[in-house]
């Protein structure tokens, strides 16, 4: 089944790391917003009507920090995708937020609305870090909205945390763990900090205000994640994703596994197979700017900046390149199952290659990542790519 | 043409002392050039000899110049290499004159290559009409430099000519003093043909060309020829001169130089020096020829991507054609392949080789650590020629190594004699001769190991001189040293092509050195690489790349599956200058930089 992704493009405040769409914005605009996007829906019926007549099981609001909208407005958003896409029973319906954004009755109301799971961006249980990375809210926040969602009746809470940021040490990661996992979350999301160019953390780091810690520490605070993670129960699934069994984020799974989703929102991103035109799939892009979307959809057309028709060869690369950051790993049978189109010879013999250098581990007719090398997979995902 | 109107010279100097540049102004000043076809050193026609602003191949052009007494002559002027890695080209292209400019720069004074180049002319009972240059320059001295040639060279300079090759100044006395000052050709025209083969080399159109300067009779098209050495025979086609453009002439007698087109399909026929006669009615003995000129230095050159073999071999195979002086035979390597060990006459040679079949025909070379050709002299008493360090025949059957020792000329102002000395003294150099020329100029002579000085040597000696020394060299010959073969074991793995032979003395250090080098080189991989250093079975040296840590996109969801993915392909392109050598990943660099010389 498919999924459906709405990309709200709001934040309070820009972090020093960030660089997904989002900005501070007027409210006038927030209130135009969920129009735009049920017109977006509507353009994407028309062109699309069998992917829109397929039923979606997970639907997922990112950003941007999505309650930055009132939650009125979220849950009127959902009832606008009910109503013109089929939501499948039992769905799991994601809102992600960040602390100091949402209240206590904000949530309930979500919850009542129809979503079950909440993915709380947390990021670190220290002040000095959050300052680092320019987070809005201090720790009380973050402790208010996990308790918050908890009394509400989400089914799954999720916590995201970042780790190998500067300043910190291993032993702040540590703390950081130990705090996660004595709030009980279903889920935890650790990913260490890529800098990305253009972002105010990048560009400390460039005059050496701050300074990223070693490789090799990291790599440590890596280990201690899963060790840490593991023990308290929650599975890694993925190589920055752990959850308590049945709490696997569904909707991020169909990223890696290359099922349909559907993207609505500034910078969001689809994969669609409409049916005799891309049987690799086509992937689709709207661009990361309020205005050019808008545009787009003032002028009747779906606001696509980029659309890539994937060939066999380059839905095979996908397939495996992010198949196999999953720790299940992937079936080269059903891949092929589901592609219609065998492993190509390059890719066969580059993935005999890794196999024969312990690189990759085949079982049972999967072949998945040794654990030990998930924390360096670019090594040798990039001979598939 | 009656011989005594004709005059054959080459100019000759140390390098950049302005050859090329005076040829010039001979051929504007001849109006063998147009003004439209006026460039800078118009004789470097190469592309490399453009970029790096030196004459590599000698070339030969013919000029017609109306004297001062009223006479037409014919000049065949040959602009030669100063650098000393193509002196044989010198030493050609005077054996087919009667005379040489000598050019000397008055703002250096008399270097190296002035001198090894005036004594291979003044050998060869060449005419030498002395120039000073650059006359026009402001720290010019040419009373010191005068001196310099008096003293050092013996010339008499009562009738020096002084120009500026750059603007021209004196360029009409000189063209002068070749008419009056060096000899005419002699040489039966009646006689049985007899030529030198100063060049040859290979035209895609026409097949191969033949540069030859006629001693004795005539030769014309129809004619049938004969090479003296091989016997075998051509029929002319076509002859000619350059002036500077090729042109057809209808016969070549004595004292000419030109070309000669004769349906030679394959180069290796028209051996430089070997003289051509008439089949017919051949002459008794032939022309003396030349020695025989052997490769000093060798490298292997391996494609980077192993499939590209075939297209090295070709590459290799058509810039023989042209240049005989670089030797190629196929080499396998455990850790690189298949390959060529090539021969070169020096580090400047193999550059220009290696730079021309990258630009030229597009391969990608790796070239492993340039080597000098050592004897090994095995126990059973026969002698093996080593020309690369894996053919090092095993200790227990070996005797001894020889290595070739050179003789070294250096030049150089006494204030640096300390430098120098101790540069020499550290590349177990032995001193010959200490010469003062003046209170300040200084004539060294040291016998040094080949392999001592081929790499660095001369920037060094730049250094140490302010880059006032200059060096000529000659080998002397082989003599037997305490060498070692020290090998180089990734994670205990021997990689043959950074294997090296060196002295005994400088093994410990050098063996560190080179691992600790490639250490720095050689990029963190999914495993810990080991580099050990080890002269025989005994490891000297142990340095380890650490297991990488970190390479992972740890945030990946919709939006970014493109992005990633071309993140992850510019990561395998950059792979792709790699050689992967068993499961390790060692840069290109790497087979080069383990010569280098610590800093
Ligand atoms: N000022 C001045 N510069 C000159 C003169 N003659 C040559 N040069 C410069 O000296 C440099 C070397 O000149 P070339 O003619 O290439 O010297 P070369 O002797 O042919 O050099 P090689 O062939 O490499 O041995 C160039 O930069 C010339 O412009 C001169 O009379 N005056
Ligand atoms: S809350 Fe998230 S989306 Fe918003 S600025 Fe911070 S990192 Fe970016
Ligand atoms: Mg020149």
């Amino acid at each position: 089944m498919r999924g459906i992704y709405i990309h709200v493009p709001f934040c309070v405040r820009k972090c020093s790391y960030c660089d997904f769409y989002s900005v501070e914005t007027s409210s006038h605009t927030k209130n135009e917003f969920p129009d735009l996007l049920a017109r977006e829906m509507d353009l994407f019926r028309d062109r699309f009507p069998e992917d829109a007549r397929a039923a979606a099981d997970t639907v997922y609001f990112g950003g941007g920090t999505p309650t930055v909208l009132a939650p009125e407005a979220l849950c009127g958003l959902l009832a606008t995708i009910r109503d013109r896409f089929p939501v499948a029973p039992g769905a799991e319906v994601t809102a992600e937020t960040n602390p100091g954004t949402v209240s206590t009755e904000d949530l309930r109301t979500l919850r009542k609305g129809g979503f079950t799971r909440i993915s709380v961006g947390v990021q670190s249980f220290s002040p000095t870090i959050l300052r680092t990375l320019g987070r809005i809210h201090g720790v009380e926040d973050a402790r208010k909205t996990i308790r918050d969602a908890r009394s509400t009746g989400f089914d799954s809470l999720g916590i995201d945390l970042i780790f190998g940021i500067p300043g910190q040490t291993c032993t702040d990661w540590e703390e950081d763990l130990e705090r996660t996992v004595a709030s009980l979350p279903d889920h935890v999301s650790a990913y260490a900090l890529a800098p990305e160019t253009g972002t105010p953390l990048h560009a400390s780091l460039s005059r050496g205000e701050l300074k990223m810690p070693p490789d090799d520490e990291v790599a440590e605070m890596y280990k201690t994640a899963r060790r840490t993670l593991a023990n308290a129960g929650y599975r890694q699934y993925e190589i920055s994703n752990f959850a308590r069994p049945g709490h696997e984020s569904r909707h991020n799974v169909k990223y890696w596994k290359r099922d349909g989703v559907t993207g609505f929102g500034p910078s969001a991103h689809g994969l669609l197979f409409p049916p005799g035109r891309a049987p690799h799939g086509l992937r689709t892009a709207t661009p990361p700017s309020l205005a050019e979307y808008r545009k787009g959809i003032r002028e009747g057309r779906l606001p696509w900046a980029d659309t890539l028709v994937c060939g066999p060869e380059e839905a095979w690369k996908e397939a495996l390149i992010f198949g196999l950051r999953m720790t299940e790993g992937v079936d080269l049978t059903e891949i092929e199952t589901i592609s219609g189109s065998p492993l190509p010879d390059p890719l066969r013999e580059a993935v005999n290659e890794l196999v024969d250098g312990g690189k990759l581990l085949r079982e049972e007719g999967r072949l998945r990542l040794p654990g030990e090398l998930l924390f360096v997979s670019n090594e040798v995902l990039q001979r598939l790519a | 043409m009656r011989t005594e109107h004709i005059r054959n010279f080459s100019i000759i100097a140390h390098i950049d002392h302005g050859k090329s540049t005076l040829a010039d102004r001979l051929m504007e000043v001849t109006g063998t050039l147009t003004s439209r076809e006026r460039v800078d050193q118009f004789l470097d026609k190469m592309d490399i000899e453009r970029e790096r602003g030196i004459t590599i191949k000698a070339q030969t052009v013919r000029m017609n110049y109306r004297a001062k007494d009223g006479r037409d002559y014919v000049f065949n002027l040959i602009d030669t290499p100063g650098h000393v890695d193509f002196s044989y080209e010198v030493s050609r292209s005077i054996s087919a004159c009667e005379g040489a400019i000598l050019v000397v720069d008055v703002s250096q004074g008399v270097e190296a290559q002035t001198l090894a180049n005036v004594y291979m002319a003044l050998d060869q009972d060449l005419e030498i009409i002395t120039v000073l240059n650059k006359i026009d320059l402001p720290n010019a001295e040419p009373e010191r430099v005068r001196q310099e040639i008096e003293d050092v060279i013996g010339l008499d300079t009562m009738d020096i000519v002084s120009v500026s090759a750059k603007l021209g100044t004196g360029v009409e006395d000189l063209l002068e003093a070749v008419v009056q000052r060096i000899p005419p050709p002699s040489g039966d025209e009646n006689a049985p043909a007899k030529g030198l083969i100063i060049d040859s080399w290979f035209d895609n159109y026409q097949g191969v060309i033949v540069l030859a300067r006629m001693f004795e009779g005539r030769i014309s098209p129809g004619q049938k020829i004969a090479f003296m050495s091989t016997g075998r025979t051509f029929e002319i086609q076509e002859v000619g001169v350059f002036s500077p453009h090729p042109k057809k002439v209808d016969s070549l007698g004595p004292g000419e130089v030109g070309f000669v087109i004769a349906n030679i399909k394959n180069v290796m026929e028209t051996k430089v020096g070997d003289t051509i006669t008439d089949a017919k009615s051949p002459a008794a003995i032939p022309l003396p020829g030349f020695k025989v000129i052997r490769p000093m230095v060798f490298a292997g050159f391996y494609p980077v991507v192993s499939d590209h073999y075939a297209q090295l071999r070709s590459a290799i195979e058509k810039l023989r054609l042209n240049d005989s002086s670089f030797t190629a035979e196929p080499e396998t390597s455990v850790a690189l392949w298949f390959g060529f060990r090539c021969g070169f006459l020096g580090l400047l040679h193999l550059e220009i080789i290696q730079e021309r079949l990258e630009r030229e025909y597009g391969v990608e070379l790796i070239t492993t650590a340039p080597t000098v050709g050592y004897r090994a002299i095995l126990r059973d008493g026969s002698m093996v020629e080593v020309d690369s360090p894996a053919r090092l025949p095993e200790p227990i059957e070996l005797d001894k190594i020889e290595e070739p020792v050179i003789l070294a000329t250096i030049h150089l102002p006494s204030e640096h004699l300390g430098g120098v000395i101790k540069l020499c003294e550290e590349r177990r150099g032995i001193q010959r001769q200490m010469k003062f020329l003046s209170s300040n100029r200084v004539i060294l002579e040291y016998e040094l190991p080949l392999n001592e000085i081929v790499l660095d040597f001369y920037d060094k000696l730049k250094t140490a001189s302010r880059g006032y020394a200059s060096m000529d060299y000659e080998l002397l010959e082989f003599r037997p040293a305490n060498l070692v073969k020290l090998d180089i074991l990734i994670n205990g793995e021997k990689v043959d092509a950074l294997s090296l032979i060196i002295h005994r003395d400088h093994s410990y250090y050098k063996g560190r050195d080179v691992a600790e080098r490639l250490r720095k080189l050689i990029p963190r991989q999914l495993f810990e690489v080991v580099i050990q250093a080890a002269i025989g079975s005994k490891v000297i040296a142990r340095e380890t790349v650490r297991a990488i840590t970190k390479n992972v996109i740890a945030k990946c969801y919709g939006g970014d599956i493109t992005r990633k993915r071309k993140l992850l392909e510019r990561q395998k392109e950059g792979k792709k200058r790699m050689k992967q050598v068993g499961t390790i990943e060692i840069p290109q660099e790497a087979f080069l930089s383990i010569l280098k010389v610590k800093e």
